[in-house]
């Protein structure tokens, strides 16, 4: 039957198509008679275009924070100050020529490097820099972006000179990651938007990045060029960067068999499997989010830790991932997911073990079982679906699971504020770390600040202020000895990134986020 | 005269079978119809409502509706001094034309007067557009519409009821078909348009050499205007003859029993003046004389008598076997 | 004369339904529950924010007023900015607006294409192997969901042959052309199963009409019968239906939209209900609720124009 209707449809489109096919003809041959009489001998242009699922919706990183083709264009179009490593253990300087804190990590100097334009010709200089710096300093958005919770990330930004700005942290902190210095985001506009309106600026931005803005439809699709005047041409390895919002998943990969993409983002984690043409190689990450069931221990029944422990072996994770997340991913093994820096992968092994689960709710105050309310996100499809695996999972010890759906913004709020016994909750990766590993930190330190668990709101003031990844291990590690003894929250399933790109493109690198940086990729 | 009427038969149907397949159960509403039709006489044919009387002449156009098939008989025309098996598909509009009784559903109404009137003269002989208007409108001023040439450009829905039903004939006469088959002409309109129309049937009828077949429930218009009468009982017809005849003498007792019903037809018995009961289901029909049921005259051999139509005399024929109305039919 | 009177006074009818149909997009936001201005920040921005954002928009004027300036400003083609692009909503509409017509225009005609033979072919071979398979077939195209029915078109259609563009719109004619072709034909899908029942009873019920029977019995037969006596009747009842259907079209865009990447309204306001671009949503809401006004009024008017029966008083 559904052979029959793509015949007929096949019959009927043909009509249309014929007209098309013919006009089109016309077209390439005018194209093909223009490149040769005008470039006869010019190399051919180097062209990418990369596919998203969301299309660049602002270039204003506290608006685009949260999108893959913002991600991948807004560093492209403003130099950011520095950026991590793709191993993420580090960060390196792009429009920055040095960071060097002070002796007691007090004052963080910054020189640009010398001679940068924008795209308009303009030098680029320290009051821009401070201009940039400032916006982030003041926003309340931001703060959001770089953890929800967080106090002012920066304190104070001073001129120095014309390429020097001297940036004053909270409490001493060398980390220019915990500061927002190597955030994609983080690209330097022109001191008081050139002049512009804000709204103006945004409608027609530009930056001193390697590549400028040549048209862009929101959300849909963007064209850059390459900026002649950028200081590190080895950065520019194309002549032009086309960036096009993709919603459909399999509609990317499709693209990618087709060749009209060359690079696809947020693949579905199936990918592999869909996949059919040797022109296209597929990038995989390491488990970079983990969906958690979390509750409230200062309130009953969670309050009980052999009921937690019920809980912890009641749950039958490989369902979870079969039934919610359909079996792409991982059993959890830790609350940082394992590609993150700072997670102690292995640290946790959940077993599924209702006999076990048995002994435990005998020995808590609820021995012939109890109720409680789970909230998840209305829309949220996988947790929802995940909801019920868990009621029906609890069931089996008489505890009675009310699954209720909120919208997110009610959700948010009494997740937020407390007024919950559990949520179906999770953290993704969704840009470039570390700020997000923070930013989890401050996140997960507001919701147990709210759990009225000092140890915790502790936890996350001592990785705030030392801001040496050692320390942040230690600390990471020891809030994992309290995971395990079944304190928090109980991670449900890790999923990862899939990326994909044509077999010519190469040098495409991601980092367990699924950032892909396009000035190291090259044809 | 008789004797040329006679000769001249214009159509001859015989053992006229329909079917309906109903639910898998078969009915058969026109059975065993025969009957002949004079070049230029007008024969009525009248009936019950639900004795076949549509039916046969749809059966005779060809245009019976889905799910209803004619399964016997055969229908022969007369052309030229031959007689030949009738094509509906080729006789339709051609040679003859149908009279429907709802006027306000029989025409399209998207469509201008003028435009479906022309249509006839247009499609059966090839006449310009043009042309095949203005004898549209001429047509319409011959069936007696007043102020033709503006109500050509009218649409159906803006006309009266006898309007209608006058463009309707005048669509049929569009067709130059000699047999006009009208069923029911009048039954949807006003009674003073009633004798208008019946009027410009017999009127046109004259003037243009027609035959006409009417189906009718008016016996006094049977009486007034028919050469010749059929009567249908349950998908039979049951007595023929000319009209006076049978009217001053009924061969058959539902005949009289019609009669009796319209009280200026009372014959001589004066007993019978309403039909007692209904006629039958016609998925469950007495066998023999279908009439039996309600005819007070019925004994032992009606049950089991086939149905045939017995010449009384040279034009009666009537299907009662009871000795006593075939006497009366002879009776003239 | 009496057309155009009838066109006039159409057309002033929707006035008031234009209006509150403006009255309903603004009052979207006040029935949504919550602080306006925190939907359109989020959970997530600070109290000093959306005060900020509460004076910057005057949710604190009296709901009439607010009324009356939104109103003013939708008929002076103001619809807001979008907080996100930072652009006049109504220049985030002219952008989007010709793909979504072009969707809609190039499906309804192949959802013709396809519905007008097949739901012919149906009725007249009523109850036949022909009216089974178009019936089985129909029901087949009325379950599928357009985004399986586009993924497959884009597997087995477009990826083989290469005659179709996977994603985008492309920026000439002919690109556009080929570009709209599979999403037309996925949303042609959709439509054309109620199209071909409403069609082939329709046709039915008009071939054993009196008027069809009438015509056969003056001679009237084949093309001429067809084309003059029971398409134009079957057809009125097609008109009506796809103005109704015009609400389901819209929805159809949308996830047509999302599935072929093509940027129209649908795809946008896909992006502006996640982002809670609220302007965006309200302008297109708006543009979407227009359309579906201004399909009835053409319907009514093509009715009026086809029909003698209806009354241009
Ligand atoms: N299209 C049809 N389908 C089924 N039964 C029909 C149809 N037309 C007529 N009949 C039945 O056939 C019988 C004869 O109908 P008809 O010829 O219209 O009677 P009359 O014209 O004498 O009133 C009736 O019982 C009627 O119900
Ligand atoms: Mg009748």
């Amino acid at each position: 039957m559904t052979r029959t209707r793509h015949l007929i449809g096949l019959l009927l489109v043909l009509a249309l198509v014929g007209s098309a096919c013919g006009s089109d003809a016309d077209d390439a041959g005018t194209t093909a008679a223009t490149q040769e009489s005008t470039a006869p001998t010019a190399a051919e242009p180097s062209e990418i275009v990369v596919g998203c699922s969301d299309g660049v919706p602002s270039w204003d990183g506290f608006i685009a924070f949260e999108n893959d083709c913002g991600a991948v264009g807004i560093p492209l179009l403003f130099d950011v100050v520095a950026f991590p490593t793709s191993d993420l253990s580090d960060s390196e300087g792009i429009a920055a020529a040095s960071i060097t804190p002070s002796d007691d990590f007090s004052v963080l100097t910054v020189s640009l490097r010398p001679e940068m334009t924008f795209h308009n010709g303009d030098p680029v200089t320290s009051a821009d820099l401070k201009f940039t710096l400032d916006r982030i300093a003041n926003s309340e958005a931001w703060s959001y972006t770089l953890g929800g919770f967080a106090p002012d990330l920066i304190t104070q930004v001073d001129i120095v000179d014309d390429l020097t700005v001297a940036i004053t942290p909270p409490s001493p902190n060398s980390e220019i990651e915990s500061l927002g210095l190597a955030h994609f985001a983080v690209g330097i506009y022109p001191k008081d938007f050139g002049g512009m309106s804000e709204e103006d600026f945004w409608t027609n931005p530009y930056g001193s990045g390697p590549y400028q803005l040549v048209s862009w439809t929101p959300s849909d699709e963007a064209t850059l060029e390459k900026f002649d005047g950028y200081h590190t041409p080895a950065w520019q390895n194309f002549d032009q960067i086309t960036l096009k919002g993709i919603p459909d998943d399999n509609a990317r990969i499709l693209g990618l068999e087709s060749g009209e993409l060359d690079l696809g983002l947020r693949l579905p984690t199936n990918a592999s499997a869909i996949v059919g043409s040797d022109d296209v190689e597929l990038l995989v990450g390491d488990p970079s989010a983990v969906s958690e069931l979390i509750f409230v221990a200062n309130t009953p029944p969670f309050d009980d830790v052999e009921f937690r422990r019920a809980v912890w072996y009641a749950l039958n994770r490989e369902d979870l991932l079969a039934g919610a997340w359909d079996g792409v991913g991982n059993l959890p093994s830790a609350v940082i997911p394992s590609a993150l820096p700072g997670a102690t992968s292995g640290s946790i092994a959940p077993v599924y073990d209702l006999d076990l689960a048995r002994e435990h709710l005998a020995k808590s105050a609820y021995p012939d079982g109890t109720e409680f309310e789970l909230l998840v996100v209305d829309g949220d499809s996988p947790r929802q679906t995940a909801a019920q695996i868990i009621q029906s999972n609890l069931a089996e010890l008489e505890i009675n699971v009310t699954i209720t759906a909120l919208a997110f913004a009610e959700f948010f709020d009494r997740f937020t504020t407390g007024g919950h016994q559990a949520v179906l909750w999770g953290y993704e990766a969704v840009v470039a770390p570390p700020s997000d590993i923070i930013g989890y930190y401050f996140a997960t330190a507001g919701f147990f600040g709210n759990w009225d668990t000092t140890e915790a709101f502790d936890h996350f003031v001592t990785i705030q202020t030392t801001g040496e990844l050692a320390t942040k291990q230690a600390a990471i590690a020891a809030y994992e000895t309290m995971m395990a003894e079944g304190v928090f929250a109980i991670p449900l399933a890790e999923r990862f990134w899939v990326a994909g790109h044509r077999a010519e493109l190469s040098n495409v690198v991601m980092n367990p986020t699924g950032f892909i940086w396009i000035n190291r990729a090259t044809r | 005269m008789v004797e040329g009427r006679m000769s001249k038969p214009l159509l001859i149907v015989e053992d006229l079978r329909v079917e309906i397949n109903r639910h898998g159960s078969i009915v058969t509403p026109v059975d065993e119809v025969s009957f002949e039709l004079q070049q230029g006489e007008i024969l009525g044919l009248v009936g019950e409502s639900g004795s076949g009387k549509t039916l046969t002449l749809k059966a005779l156009m060809g245009l019976l509706p889905p799910g209803v098939v004619q399964v016997g008989g055969s229908i022969s025309s007369r052309s030229g001094d031959v007689l030949q098996p009738l094509d509906p598909e080729k006789a339709r509009g051609r040679i003859m034309a149908m009279i429907f009784q709802e006027p306000a559903t029989a025409l399209n109404p998207l469509r201008r007067v003028r435009d479906l009137i022309a249509e006839p003269f247009i499609v059966g002989h090839g006449v310009a557009r043009n042309e095949a208007r203005a004898k549209a409108v001429a047509l319409m001023r011959a069936v007696g519409i007043p102020d033709p040439e503006q109500r050509s450009r009218a649409y159906p829905h803006q006309l009266s009821g006898g309007l209608r039903q006058r463009v309707m004939i005048a669509m049929a006469l569009a067709t130059e078909s000699t047999l006009l088959l009208c069923d029911e002409p009048t039954t949807a309109l006003d009674v003073t348009i009633q004798d208008q129309i019946l009027g410009l049937l017999v009127e046109l009828k004259r003037e243009r050499d027609l035959t006409l077949v009417l189906v009718t429930h008016d016996l006094a218009v049977v009486s007034e205007l028919c050469d010749r009468v059929a009567v249908m009982y349950a998908g039979r017809i049951v007595e023929t003859g000319a009209t006076a005849d049978v009217f001053a003498n009924p061969g058959h007792p539902y005949t009289a029993a019609l009669l009796a019903a319209v009280p200026r037809f009372e014959p001589g018995g004066g007993d019978l003046t309403t039909i007692g009961g209904s006629p039958p289901d016609l998925r469950n029909v007495p066998s023999g004389c279908r009439f039996r049921t309600r005819c007070q005259y019925a004994f032992e051999e009606c049950a089991t008598a086939g149905h045939r139509l017995t010449h009384v005399a040279d034009e009666r024929q009537t299907a009662c076997i009871h000795p006593a109305w075939i006497e009366r039919g002879v009776a003239i | 004369m009496a057309r155009y009177g009838f066109i006039a006074k159409r057309v002033a009818g929707i006035v008031p339904l234009l209006l509150g149909v403006i009255f309903a997009v603004f009052a979207l936001q006040h029935v949504t529950p919550g602080d306006p201005a925190r939907l359109i920040l989020g959970a997530r921005a600070s109290e000093e924010a959306v005060e900020e954002l509460r004076s910057e928009l005057r949710f604190d004027d009296p709901v009439v007023t607010q009324f009356v300036r939104y109103a003013g400003n939708v008929f002076q083609g103001d619809l807001g900015r979008s907080l996100r692009a930072s652009k006049p909503v109504t220049s985030i509409i002219a952008d989007r607006l010709p793909v979504t017509l072009w969707l809609l225009g190039a499906g309804v005609v192949l959802s013709l294409l396809i519905s007008i033979p097949l739901g012919t072919l149906a009725a007249m071979r009523q109850a036949g192997w022909a009216d089974h398979a178009i019936r089985g077939v129909s029901l087949l195209g009325l379950t599928l969901p357009p985004f399986w029915v586009g993924i497959m078109l884009l597997l087995f259609l477009a990826l083989p042959t290469g005659w179709f563009p996977i994603t985008g719109f492309g920026d000439t004619f002919s690109e556009h052309l080929r570009s709209i072709t599979l999403p037309a034909l996925t949303l042609a899908i959709s439509l054309a199963p109620i199209q071909i029942r409403s069609l082939r009873s329709a046709m039915i019920e008009v071939v054993e009409s009196d008027a069809v029977t009438t015509a056969r019995s003056l001679g009237i037969k084949g093309w001429r019968l067809v084309s003059r006596h029971v398409i134009p009747n079957a057809v009125l009842p097609m008109i009506t239906l796809l103005a109704v259907e015009v609400g389901y079209m819209l929805f159809g865009a949308v996830v047509v939209e999302a599935t072929f990447s093509l940027p129209g309204l649908g795809s946008e306001m896909i992006t502006a209900v996640a982002g809670r671009d609220f302007a965006v949503v309200q302008g297109i809401t708006l543009v979407f609720a227009v359309m579906v006004v201004a399909i009835h009024l053409l319907a009514d008017i093509a009715l009026a124009f086809i029909d003698p029966r209806v009354e241009m008083a």
